[in-house]
């Protein structure tokens, strides 16, 4: 386990940030993104400049006005942001499929595998940081560790725009001195009773004996613990169980050319295949999702007889409506998407005649594209449609 | 271009080709049937560039040969509603006047010349099969091809030349259909062309009279069949059949008998109470008896004896899916039906007469 290179990605003052982004001339000025203070709502964002005056996420807006009177407050635009936070996902993704989320601003990743193609962890995580402002505009923190615990906790310590990378023989000079409100799941009745006992820091609370702070914690003791001596085994877990899986990408371009526009579609299909094999799981509806420029969205979506998994069947099932749509609307699209729903165990009841034959070896096919994107990152391996069209731009037939 | 026909033939003969007619379609165009008359026929055709049909009307009454191109969905309801017995057809500049009794509709037209050409017969390749018995390989099969697209090559029926002998197969993966009849195959052809399960849809609704032959001609790309009521051209489904000889069943042990008619009524009178989570029926089979089970989740329990059943071999329990069964068992009507078994996750296949087996898969089967 000690080889597990994990990061923790955790966008600065998010929903600000994102109104930064959009209105520049609200930058340097206490921003407070949430519910209005007349309909007693709280903080979701507070930007740094108004964390200053003490202003706090989930605080209510009328306290954190009380604090900072100049804060601008801003309604939270939640589609705006799960837009964004699309594209920072998206980036997170380019390095390694295993990317857990946990918040619409903030991930885990395993980069583990991926170091072959993109460098060390701290390299990935420099590079991350760099493509989310690049492409975005946004900064990002980023911890860098052997494990999540420690991931997350390293990517608070030098926010904002940090990159903290803790190696495994760091662990105890970084942990120790820490507070133990540090410790992933310690909440504040944890705290306070430690502190009772004047345990302070991690370093305190790792050198207590077993019994002392069992008696203190009760069963959670043995956990927290681990997590002060900087152990912690749990996997990133890429997908919670889901209703739905599903894959878009808004161009920064419009893009009219059918080609170019079914290339795009085939890598989302693949990376929403992907994902269904991971979990294990079949659709029987497969929708597209497409936008034009004057933001108009549509969705289509095709139900089948029984759940499908397979790249090539998925892939099918979305072109088909592709084309369907193609044939009677030639706008440029400014976003497409497609998700799967409908979901079901993979392992059907109903036997199947051919198992040993073309079903056989396109789930061999895919398993074997699945291993590769996951070993060494999404753009290790592609289909031929998409590869040639990223290789030179053309419009070559597939 | 002037005529005059029996309303009630011509409004079924445009229905039919409307059927073909793409409901939506890059090409408007393709929204028209196009009709020619000549000496004594209409022509009615139309096409969605996969699938083309040529129907043709005998018995029309033509002053003034030619042709029109009609909006099929405005032309088939306008002579579906017409109560009069006769109905006529006439053209003027680009304008086509349908007229009967008490009523008169002025059509605008397209350009007839702007129609996509379709591909006549040629009569040199052609093989020879009885309407009757294609008609009974045809609904033997389609209902097992899959209605789907998204498995390709299983979305058609695979047509299967060699010498006098033709095999009809179908197959969604989970259950395959067999036919086999003969044909007159002068030139000797042998190909096995996979034909998109709707244009065997339309040849079967082309063949009226039992006893003629149909001709079908297969070749490059395409297959064309016809009889005295018209002409299907089709474009053949691309990909590779699976290999469906390797999938029927040969060593089974176990036979069991009985009337088709008997066990489909065990199969719907068990699948009273089930619902679509849980839809499997279950046989339960021992020495000369049949029982179909089901149960669902929400604890409701069906047991039925089938009648009149005959059984040789070990007692075996196995799982279908009650489609499977009850499909095959409503276009084989009350011919006895012989089901072979070997165990319960495998195929069982099941034999109609010498000419009609029908291989399905069973649903695993949960021990409680």
């Amino acid at each position: 386990m000690g080889d597990r290179q994990i990061l923790h990605v955790d966008m600065d003052e998010f929903f600000a940030a994102v109104e930064k982004l959009d209105r520049p001339e609200l930058r340097g000025k206490p921003l407070l993104v949430g519910g209005s203070p007349e309909g007693r709502g709280v903080v979701s964002t507070a930007s740094y400049e108004a964390r200053k005056y003490g202003c706090r996420s989930a605080m209510p807006m009328t306290a954190a006005i009380r604090r900072c009177p100049d804060a601008i407050v801003l309604p939270v635009r939640g589609r705006r942001y799960a837009e964004i936070s699309d594209r920072v996902f998206a980036i997170l993704e380019s390095f390694t499929p295993l990317v857990e989320p946990l918040s619409i601003d903030e991930a885990f990743l395993d980069v583990t595998g991926s170091r072959a193609l993109f460098g060390s962890g701290e390299e990935i995580a420099r590079r991350i940081k760099g493509r989310i402002l690049d492409e975005i505009g946004l900064t990002a923190s980023v911890g860098v560790a052997p494990n999540k615990s420690l991931a997350k906790l390293a990517s608070d310590l030098e926010k904002p725009d940090g990159l903290v990378v803790i190696n495994s023989g760091d662990v105890h000079r970084v942990l120790d001195p820490l507070p133990v409100s540090k410790l992933w799941g310690l909440g504040p009745t944890g705290q306070e009773r430690l502190r009772r006992f004047s345990i302070e820091t991690i370093g305190e609370l790792r050198t207590l004996d077993e019994e002392a702070l069992h008696r203190i914690l009760g069963d959670a003791a043995d956990g927290f613990r681990k997590l002060a001596e900087g152990i912690d085994p749990r996997p990133v877990v890429p997908d919670s169980r889901a209703k739905s899986i599903g894959r878009e990408q808004t161009f920064a371009r419009d893009i009219a050319d059918l080609d170019d526009l079914r290339a795009v579609l085939l890598r989302q299909v693949e990376h929403v295949a992907r994902r269904l094999h991971r979990q294990e799981l079949a659709a029987r509806t497969v929708t597209l999702k497409l936008r034009y420029n004057d933001f108009t969205t549509i969705t289509r979506s095709t139900t089948l007889e029984r759940p499908i998994s397979i790249t090539d069947e998925l892939w099918r099932a979305a072109e088909r409506i592709f084309s369907a749509w193609a044939a009677k609307q030639r706008r440029p699209l400014r976003l497409i998407g497609v998700t799967v729903s409908q979901l079901a165990p993979a392992d059907e009841q109903q036997l199947s005649l051919f198992n040993t034959e073309e079903r056989e070896r396109m789930a061999a096919l895919d398993r074997a594209v699945d291993d590769i994107a996951d070993r060494f990152g999404e753009g290790a391996i592609r289909r031929a449609t998409t590869h040639r069209r990223d290789q030179d731009g053309r419009h070559g037939e597939p | 271009m002037k005529l005059t026909c029996e309303t009630k033939a011509l409004a079924d003969s445009l229905s039919l080709v409307a059927s073909v007619v793409p409901t939506r379609s890059p090409r408007p165009i393709l929204s028209n049937l196009k009709l020619v008359a000549s000496d004594g026929t209409l022509e009615i055709l139309a096409t969605d560039l996969e699938v083309a049909i040529r129907r043709v009307l005998p018995d029309v009454t033509v002053e003034e040969p030619g042709e029109v191109l009609l909006p099929a969905a405005q032309a088939s309801n306008i002579t579906r509603e017409a109560p009069a017995q006769s109905i006529s057809l006439s053209t003027e500049d680009q304008t086509c006047t349908i007229a009967y009794t008490g009523a008169t509709y002025d059509l605008p037209c397209d350009n007839p010349e702007d129609f996509p050409d379709i591909p006549t017969f040629n009569e040199k390749n052609a093989v020879e099969v009885e309407a009757a018995e294609l008609k009974k390989m045809i609904g033997r099969t389609k209902f097992a091809a899959a209605s789907e697209q998204a498995r390709f090559a299983l979305n058609g029926i695979l047509f299967a030349l060699d010498g006098d002998s033709l095999r009809l197969v179908a197959t969604d993966g989970r259950r395959l259909a067999l036919a086999e009849g003969k044909a007159t195959n002068k030139a000797n052809i042998s190909a096995d062309p996979i034909m998109p399960t709707k244009a065997m849809d339309l040849l079967d609704r082309l063949m009226e009279d039992p006893e003629e032959q149909v001709q079908v001609e297969l070749a490059e790309n395409q297959v064309l069949a016809q009889s005295r009521a018209g002409t299907v051209c089709t474009r053949l489904v691309e990909g590779h059949f699976p290999n469906y000889e390797e999938v029927i069943p040969k060593d089974s042990d176990k036979t069991l008998k009985i009337a088709g008619t008997k066990l489909l009524s065990a199969i719907r009178r068990a699948a009273l109470i089930t619902t679509d989570e849980s839809r499997s029926i279950r046989f339960a089979l021992q020495k000369d008896a049949l029982t179909v089970n089901t149960q669902t989740l929400e604890g409701r329990r069906a047991s039925v004896e089938a009648d009149s059943v005959s059984y040789e071999g070990e007692p075996l329990k196995i799982a279908f899916n009650p489609d499977f069964f009850s499909e095959m068992l409503r276009v084989i009507g009350d011919e006895e039906v012989e089901v072979r078994f070997l165990d319960s996750t495998s195929a069982a296949l099941a034999r109609v007469g010498s000419d009609y087996q029908y291989v399905v898969m069973p649903v695993q089967l949960q021990e409680s």
